[in-house]
């Protein structure tokens, strides 16, 4: 009996030593924390679905801001001045998304546009943009570390819809060029639209709300995996240290240092 | 010998089952605006609940404005379907929330002037309602007598008040 428990109590170790390198979902949700994000009704819809779970478990994706404008192109949503028609809008203030985030002085900037936009048909135009946002957000929220979501994928709807048949092999270029983009410039890329695809390449229809390009609660949590697996992966990468390893960084660090 | 430890094993698994148990989320207290209003809405039940930072965010409704609030609305933001309720604390507070209201239904409109005409139409039937401190802005709502109903609570019998109804 005792040679029993003294095996289990080793494969509990094992198994604790295995995964120490996982981190667990709160813990990656750290990495997501003082940020703002920036969007159109793609975001509009992942802010709800955050408020909803929010309303159970406090835990789920905190101190995050998102602002977003339903019907915003990533052209409106670049330029540093206001319309009358197309704005962001947070507690009260209309304005730019450089004078939103300079107002709320985040340590990080997250970007999901272009759904309102041909980005698949104008890319160097598109790009310009991105650029645009990320000239911007130096020179408003400098101390600020930008992010841009890969554009989601749509269905053979939306190309009917549209008259684009061949706009999700050019959402993939795009998201190929975007990420190029990002790496030159040294801000973030992650990747959502991969693991939301089925079989053929598409926005998998159990993941869509309107069966157009709209995400349901499923494809949400599908976005906050991926958000996870980022987080997972900058941690591998020595990108980014989890609060409980920072202060054991620090408690490890001889004084004088 | 044997058997110590197969009992203390044993209690070793209650305990954890004992305290799994005991880690049951505390059921919240009712809110009777938000029962109210549920009352009302027939999609009430596939509303979300927003929260008072959502208040603040979206429409900049600061809650030293307001004694009471409700907020819902459909997962799916292009619905335009959703209903805020609000108890302002004082005339004047009212009088600032109802043109925040207001501010809030025409941005809302805006986004979907040229996006979604049909959902622009739609809104565009909905208007801030107000009686005393009570401020009401239904949108999109699934019945015409909503928002007066909202504002207006229906005066209950008094045997039905007293069965608690």
């Amino acid at each position: 009996m005792k040679r029993l428990l003294a095996c289990i109590l080793a494969l509990i170790c094992l198994a604790g030593v295995a995964g120490a390198e996982a981190l667990d979902r709160n813990t990656l949700f750290e990495f997501y924390e003082d940020s703002v994000f920036f969007g159109d009704s793609v975001m509009h819809d992942f802010r709800r679905y955050r408020s909803g779970i929010r309303q159970k478990d406090e835990s789920f994706l905190p101190d995050v801001d998102m602002i977003c404008t339903t019907s915003i192109s990533l052209y409106e949503g670049s330029r540093r001045y206001v319309s009358d028609d197309h704005y962001f809008q947070f507690r009260g203030v209309k304005s730019s998304m450089y004078k939103l985030a300079k107002m709320v002085k985040p340590s990080k900037v997250f970007v999901l546009l272009g759904m309102n936009d041909p980005v698949g048909v104008r890319i160097d135009n598109s790009l310009i943009y991105i650029q645009d946002i990320i000239d911007g957000m130096k020179e408003f929220v400098p101390e600020a570390k930008v992010y841009f979501f890969s554009m989601t994928p749509i269905t053979p709807r939306y190309c009917l819809q549209r008259k684009r048949p061949e706009y999700q092999e050019q959402l993939n270029e795009y998201n190929r060029r975007l990420k190029a983009l990002c790496e030159e410039q040294g801000v973030g890329y992650i990747e959502i639209a991969e693991p939301l695809k089925d079989a053929d390449g598409y926005l998998n229809m159990e993941y869509s709300s309107d069966e157009v390009c709209h995400l349901n609660s499923a494809g949400m949590d599908v976005w906050v995996q991926a958000m996870c697996d980022y987080a997972q992966e900058q941690y591998e990468l020595d990108q980014w240290i989890p609060r409980a390893e920072l202060f054991k960084v620090r408690e490890e660090t001889p004084e004088g240092d | 010998m044997k058997k110590q430890w197969f009992v203390i094993a044993l209690c070793c698994l209650l305990s954890c089952f004992a305290l799994c148990a005991c880690a049951e989320t505390v059921e919240e207290e009712p809110h009777p605006l938000t029962e109210y209003v549920l009352s009302i809405a027939q999609d009430g039940e596939e509303l979300i609940h927003l929260t008072e930072d959502d208040l603040l965010d979206l429409i900049g409704i600061e809650p030293q404005e307001y004694t009471d609030f409700v907020y819902l609305a459909a997962t799916n933001a292009l619905t335009g379907r959703e209903i805020i309720v609000l108890k302002a604390v004082d005339e004047e507070a009212a009088e600032r929330l109802a043109e925040l209201l207001q501010a809030y239904l025409e941005q809302r409109m805006n986004e979907m002037r040229n996006y979604l005409p049909e959902v622009y139409q739609i809104l565009s039937k909905a208007e801030v309602l107000r009686k005393d401190l009570t401020l009401v802005l239904s949108m999109a709502a699934p019945t015409e007598d909503e928002p007066l109903l909202l504002l207006e609570p229906v005066e209950l019998p008094e045997e039905a008040a007293a069965d608690g109804v």
